[in-house]
């Protein structure tokens, strides 16, 4: 069952705990961020996520196993806030392919961590060209 | 579909190709079939997220795939299939809407330069929109439109019955029920 924003509390370090009577559940930001970037990859025309921040103006395509550094995730008056960098197929109606991946981001993250997502923010840093086709 | 189908046509046979203005009543008669099953198709959709929009978002997207096409009297196929390609892009909306419109995409881009297809041309075609379609996504999931794409072309007229883009996936068969 999801937590509201009420039985929410984070703490400076920024975990997302449950109290409930017999031991409580702690989800660290980076579980989210793994769960979000994971839902992110799977989404249709993203070929990848990048790290935050472009690197001398190129956007660098993340490897399978660290995923989460193209995730932030923050708390914001009691909401997660989750910001995701990605790379997304050219010629794929981009606006679409966010919207979509906004939704797919968001339903994971609910389903698998049972915590309310405030917000999700899609930053497209680069679009990924598809040649020598054979 | 059966080898019948698949031999040369006897001599002397009509020749049996697509055109533009074949292609152009078929895309219609897919709007007109999306139109009528739109909420069966929503009630499929368990992926990834189930609201059960799918039907509605491919709808959309198809009806702005065929809005130029219309109008149009080309006779080439790689014009029709190139105005639903445009069209297609600009509307999509949605997962299934995207994919759509990248299987318009790799379906004109193999066409191009051709005023007419015969079937097994047509199969080809089908099967290397799939590929294009394959290709904007990391892992591609069986079971949704990609394994629909994918299995039109194969189950063409010299359709080569291979994996597109030489993905590893096993099942053949078997659309998802629900």
């Amino acid at each position: 069952m999801p937590l509201s924003a009420a039985e929410q509390q984070a703490d400076p370090s920024g975990i997302l705990r449950r109290a409930q009577d017999r031991g409580r559940i702690e989800v660290f930001p980076s579980v989210v961020a793994a769960v979000a970037g994971h839902a992110a990859v799977s989404c249709y025309g993203v070929m990848g996520m990048s790290a935050r921040g472009l690197r001398d103006g190129v956007a660098l395509l993340l490897r399978r196993d660290n995923l989460h550094k193209g995730v932030d995730v923050r708390e914001v008056k009691g909401h997660l806030v989750i910001d995701v960098y990605v790379i997304v197929e050219y010629g794929t109606r981009i606006t679409a392919v966010a919207q979509n991946l906004r939704s797919t981001v968001r339903f994971e993250v609910e389903r698998l961590l049972g915590v309310p997502v405030g917000e999700v923010n899609v930053f497209v840093q680069g679009v990924h060209d598809e040649r020598g086709e054979g | 579909m059966t080898s019948a189908a698949r031999a040369e046509p006897p001599a002397g046979a009509a020749k049996e190709v697509v055109d533009g203005q074949l292609f152009k009543r078929s895309l219609l008669g897919s709007l007109s079939w999306l139109t009528a099953n739109q909420e069966e198709v929503n009630r499929l959709n368990v992926f990834p997220v189930p609201d059960g929009d799918t039907g509605t978002n491919m709808l959309l997207t198809l009806q702005s795939a065929v809005e130029d096409i219309r109008e149009s009297d080309a006779k080439e196929i790689s014009k029709i299939a190139a105005l639903a390609a445009h069209g297609s892009l600009m509307g999509a909306r949605g997962n299934s809407g995207v994919i759509l419109s990248q299987i318009f995409r790799g379906f004109a881009k193999h066409v191009q330069g051709k005023s007419e297809l015969t079937p097994a041309e047509l199969a080809d075609a089908l099967e290397e929109a799939a590929n294009a379609a394959y290709r904007a996504v990391i892992k591609p999931t069986e079971g949704t439109i990609l394994t629909v794409a994918r299995e039109a072309g194969q189950g063409g007229p010299g359709g080569r019955r291979r994996l597109p883009g030489h993905r590893q996936h096993g099942h053949r068969r078997g659309l998802p029920g629900g």
